[in-house]
């Protein structure tokens, strides 16, 4: 569990919120900070500005959602404005205890 | 619910914390002085004589509204536009993109900011609406353009109109340095009086509330009432009508003065007269005062009550009565 900055649109390079390794992995997203957070899979997906981000998932302040990530697959966000902050949980998925009972 | 109003945290730090809200509390906004240094006109200080620039509201917010302990009704409020500093190029035609912030009308939505700072000083003052046109940063002003103007209001909605043709909004709550009297000639300047022992000068408070988290109900507009009093004291030398108190009532929607004078000497007697300033404005011409009610009391207690005076300041004035001393006191209720 942690908090992460989210740099605005436009500033810098996105935030990387969480990469799966070699398990699907849950990771739970709730927004802390004032503004909009976008969240997206791949750092091409915002635009090359950075301004307008089309292909995003946005979170809007004090919402939370539940993401599942295959492996090796990352979120990475950004804000509409400075300050964005989100705090995240993640877990394993789907135990490989399970799978195999 | 956590909440902050120790102004030592940085917005930043509260939410670090996870405060609900970050508070700000300015007890003389709008307060330039003569000559002017522009100290108090904006949240964060823009410029002042001494520190320099600084940095904007560095934070992101959920919403901002004026506080129950704000004296001041309005405020003006320049967001991060997201867009870099001269962007779109060509530049759009210039288009007024501050927010009015005022009691009533709370920002319950989120106020982008953006990182840096106005590079204002002394002889350029901050200004809301040619920051945000320029910069799109973070900042809460005490007026679209607190400097004066000495050739009229400047900044309306239409830049290409004459200045004598138009008819914009007085958009500053800066107080001026001179106020042309209602009653008989001269003027009133803000402050203290020496002419008059215990002269009360109550100057703006803006409380402001930050919304770090979206919140959860609309928020009441009604501030905290204004409830004041003062005594003063006029010497037998001290004839002409004098000031004794100014008490700001911005908006404020009921509104009682109540007074008791005794003064030596029998039979003379003294007059309370209240005032109120309206539209006000950086230009010195053109604030005037309205004379609201006058009452004459000798040795005793009169009661004023203004009902929706719809003004900004109330100035309260006694009459001095040749070679006799006068003792008063007076109270000030006000109500949203």
């Amino acid at each position: 569990m942690r908090t992460v900055t989210i740099p605005a649109v436009g500033s810098s390079e996105p935030a990387i919120v969480h990469q799966a390794a070699d398990r699907t992995m849950r990771v739970v997203i709730n927004n802390i900070g004032g503004t909009l957070v976008f969240l997206a899979h791949n750092t091409s997906d915002f635009n090359e500005d950075n301004v307008a981000p089309s292909e995003t998932f946005q979170l809007r302040v004090d919402q939370m959602v539940v993401i599942v990530l295959a492996p090796t697959q990352t979120i990475v966000a950004m804000a509409r404005g400075a300050g964005g902050e989100i705090s995240i949980a993640v877990s394993e998925a789907l135990s490989k205890e399970w799978l195999s009972s | 619910m956590s909440f902050q109003n120790n102004p030592a945290f940085s917005i930043a730090e509260a939410r670090k914390r996870g405060h609900d809200i970050y508070e700000i509390l300015y007890t003389s906004w709008g307060v330039v002085g003569n000559p002017a240094t522009y100290g108090d006109v904006s949240f964060p200080n823009a410029s002042t004589a001494n520190n320099g620039p600084v940095v904007s509201i560095p934070t992101s917010i959920a919403g901002l509204m004026i506080g129950p302990r704000s004296t001041v009704d309005r405020a003006w409020v320049t967001y991060s536009l997201q867009l870099e500093p001269g962007r779109p190029v060509p530049a759009p035609t210039v288009t007024d993109r501050v927010r009015r912030l005022s009691v009533d009308s709370p920002l319950l939505y989120t106020i982008a900011a953006a990182k840096g700072k106005i590079a204002s000083s002394q002889a350029n003052p901050p200004d809301a609406f040619l920051s945000q046109y320029q910069n799109g940063l973070f900042y809460v002003m005490a007026a679209l353009n607190p400097q004066e103007a000495d050739a009229g209001f400047k900044y309306s909605y239409d830049m290409t109109t004459s200045q004598a043709s138009r008819a914009a909004q007085q958009e500053t709550t800066v107080l001026p340095t001179l106020i042309k009297k209602s009653s008989g000639a001269g003027n009133q300047t803000f402050g203290f009086d020496a002419n008059v022992g215990g002269t009360i000068f109550m100057p703006p408070t803006l409380h402001l509330i930050a919304f770090l988290k979206a919140p959860q109900v609309v928020p009441p507009s009604k501030r905290f009432p204004l409830i004041t009093s003062g005594n003063y004291t006029l010497s037998g030398a001290v004839v002409a009508e004098q000031c004794v108190a100014q008490i700001p009532i911005f908006g404020r929607k009921r509104v009682v003065v109540s007074s008791y004078a005794a003064v030596s000497g029998g039979d003379a007697t003294s007059t309370l007269r209240c005032a109120v300033v309206r539209a006000i404005n950086q230009s010195d011409n053109f604030v005037y005062e309205d004379s609201s009610q006058t009452v004459t009391t000798s040795n005793g207690s009169c009661q004023i009550s203004l009902d929706n005076p719809c003004a900004d300041y109330l100035m309260v004035y006694a009459n001095g009565v040749s070679g006799a001393a006068i003792n008063g006191r007076w109270s000030v209720s006000a109500y949203d």
